[in-house]
């Protein structure tokens, strides 16, 4: 699974049950992040593995990319508590002030910011 | 008469140095790829400049941030033929503000909405509209100014100016009180 465009890159390691988010989410509104949203809605359903989120290269996001991820967080939550692990880059200011918010919403998941 | 929404000055400040972009937007459209443009070029603009230290990785992202969010809400939600931007800074920090037409009939509906977003500890606000926002409805998402005051720490305010030229319209603009 890939979604490629100028601005971001989301791509599934099947092996690790990583799921890659990479570039800049700066897209115009929810519906812009509809692919993605159904992406990561496709993994969840799609196995019953761990599963952890990578943006580790992450490098930008918006409001209503903070939304998409809120949400998973969420779906993810409401699946019975399906393991989740959040991996983010401390190099990168919003991680280290919006991404605690999924914890908040979550607290089961792992956040880990290095 | 004018209206001021949330701890900010009734005034714009006079002193100080400031950065002023006017965009007229028939002859120079705000695309969507723009808003993170004019962000970046702002946080890029403050370390060239000596404003900001060129090590502050951190704050440099705040000010993209925060600014990406005010452009991109004017340009969402404009309906004048101007939308401007201005970074000044403080002592204590960064004062921006962006501003944007809105339709007179339309203030008062603005007005509440604001309120509401002031009206109780944003953390919890966030939190509250993130779940209202999975249990479905579409569009905006309606969260980007609570994550510039629980996230950042932002001061946030509106002021509402009559429309010189046209009474049908106001001036809003978005203050933004970043501290550094």
């Amino acid at each position: 699974m890939e979604l490629k465009t100028a601005d971001y890159t989301v791509w599934l390691d099947a092996a690790s049950n990583f799921m890659f988010l990479e570039g800049a989410f700066r897209l115009a509104g929810t519906e812009s992040y509809a692919p993605i949203a159904l992406a990561l809605d496709e993994w969840l359903s799609a196995n019953s593995e761990p599963l952890v989120l990578d943006l580790k290269r992450l490098d930008y996001l918006n409001s209503s990319g903070i939304n998409m991820l809120a949400k998973f967080t969420i779906n993810t939550r409401n699946k019975g508590g399906r393991a989740l692990t959040v991996r983010g880059n401390k190099e990168i200011a919003w991680q280290g002030k919006s991404l605690v918010n999924l914890k908040k919403l979550y607290p089961a998941l792992e956040l880990i910011i290095d | 008469m004018d209206t001021i929404l949330g701890n900010i000055e009734a005034t714009p400040q006079a002193a100080g140095s400031a950065l002023v972009l006017q965009f007229d937007l028939a002859r120079m459209p705000i695309r969507w790829a723009l808003c993170a443009v004019i962000a970046d070029f702002y946080s890029e603009y403050l370390v060239a400049s000596g404003a900001l230290d060129r090590l502050a990785v951190e704050q440099r992202h705040s000010i993209g941030y925060v600014l990406n969010e005010l452009v991109e809400n004017a340009v969402k939600f404009n309906a004048g033929p101007r939308i401007a931007v201005e970074v000044s800074r403080r002592p204590e920090g960064l004062v921006l503000t962006v501003s944007n037409g809105l339709k007179l009939a339309e203030m008062d509906r603005v007005k509440a909405s604001f309120s509401s977003l002031i009206a109780g500890d944003p953390g919890e606000l966030l939190l509250r509209k993130i779940e209202q926002n999975a249990l479905g409805g579409d569009g905006g998402s309606g969260i980007g100014y609570l994550t510039l005051m629980s996230d950042y720490g932002v001061v946030l305010g509106w002021r509402f100016e009559r429309d010189a030229e046209d009474p049908g319209m106001v001036t809003l603009s978005t203050v933004a009180q970043l501290s550094l």
